[in-house]
């Protein structure tokens, strides 16, 4: 279904964030999926409640594996890890760590930006960027959350101005030495 | 049955969440993605097979295949899309602190000059660079980063899956 709207997409020069075709994909195969197996197995199920759980086990089996591919395809568009291992691949097997830097952060940060702003989580005014929706706001206050539970270094943003970069990177080093010290 | 099926499913991998919560705050592994597919996907199946072999033993009736099988479906499903999750939460993401930056301005928003100072190369790529190193996947000789054949073999599928879709590389 992906690789359909994808090609549907392009020849009608629709543009359209590739997370939001992933996410608009998983969503429609609900109805294939539940067809398949409604005619396979859920149409013989006599009793109403176990007919109920049944559906309730497939839909939650579906949307987990669903959700999984979501993050596998987002790792190929997003993954900073995934974009330096393909540019050293695409250069030849060598580049110098300054050449990736040069090219790398500014575009990493406008393409992160760009896609927010797609997924309209949030939006421009002027020079400044503010929330619009607040769903990846939400997830982000988890993450952070969860990230604390298991004991790993999370930067607070509470406050805003310089001390918030120094928060960032201070994070990051805390990061890595609990890594290194592994 | 199916009752039974979505309780001990959601009940194995709720167990495996606190034993991955209690091994992380204890003894922080070393290598994590190794430890996520222990915990949620070995773990599980060693456990299944002792509970099968003990059963038969014990009472001379098994536990039914079909409700382990339907019961360990569910919980990878559950575990996949944790373990698929779980980079957002070890690598500050730059996606999530960015909408958190946001968030977190009390409605006066930020500047671009802000979100560029902050996210730069040294935040954005040396920690990456550096991880991709200790995973083996990067070799730094003479001033150049090279691929090692587990990195080739690691961004292979990748760029496979972006041709099959039709699609470039991601921007990162």
């Amino acid at each position: 279904m992906q690789l359909a709207s994808n090609r549907l997409l392009k020849a009608l020069k629709i543009k359209m964030s590739n997370q939001v075709v992933v996410i608009l994909c998983s969503v429609a195969g609900h109805v294939p999926v539940g067809a398949i197996i409604w005619i396979m197995y859920l149409r013989d199920i006599n009793s109403t409640a176990e007919l109920v759980l049944a559906s309730v086990y497939c839909l939650a089996v579906y949307n987990a594996l669903a959700y999984s591919y979501f993050h596998l395809f987002n790792m190929s568009e997003t993954a900073r890890r995934i974009r330096i291992l393909y540019e050293i691949y695409a250069a030849g097997g060598a580049m110098s760590p300054a050449q990736m830097s040069s090219y790398g952060a500014q575009a990493m940060l406008k393409n992160r930006i760009e896609r927010l702003t797609a997924m309209k989580q949030i939006k421009r005014n002027g020079s400044r960027y503010y929330l619009d929706h607040r769903l990846i706001y939400a997830v982000s206050t988890a993450v952070a959350g969860w990230g604390s539970l298991l004991g790993i270094p999370y930067p607070e943003m509470s406050e805003f101005g310089s001390g918030r970069k120094t928060r960032l990177t201070q994070a990051v080093r805390e990061q890595d030495a609990k890594q290194d010290a592994a | 049955m199916f009752q039974r099926i979505l309780f001990s499913g959601l009940f194995i991998f709720l167990f495996c969440l606190c034993i991955h919560v209690a091994v992380w705050r204890t003894r922080y592994p070393k290598n994590r993605p190794a430890a996520l597919l222990f915990v949620f996907m070995v773990l599980p199946v060693i456990a299944g097979a002792a509970l099968l072999g003990t059963d038969r033993l014990l009472t001379g009736v098994s536990i039914s295949i079909q409700v382990l099988a339907g019961a360990y479906l569910l919980h990878f499903s559950l575990s996949a899309a944790y373990i698929m999750s779980y980079p957002a939460v070890e690598a500050v993401s730059p996606s999530l602190m960015i909408t958190l930056m946001i968030g977190s301005s009390n409605g006066s928003g930020v500047s671009v000059e802000e979100l560029n100072s902050t996210f730069d190369g040294k935040f954005l790529l040396e920690p990456r660079i550096k991880d991709l190193k200790d995973a083996g996947m990067l070799t730094e000789s003479k001033g150049l980063l090279s691929l090692t054949l587990r990195g080739k073999r690691f961004v292979t599928p990748f760029i496979v899956l972006r041709r099959v879709l039709g699609l470039p590389i991601g921007g990162g």
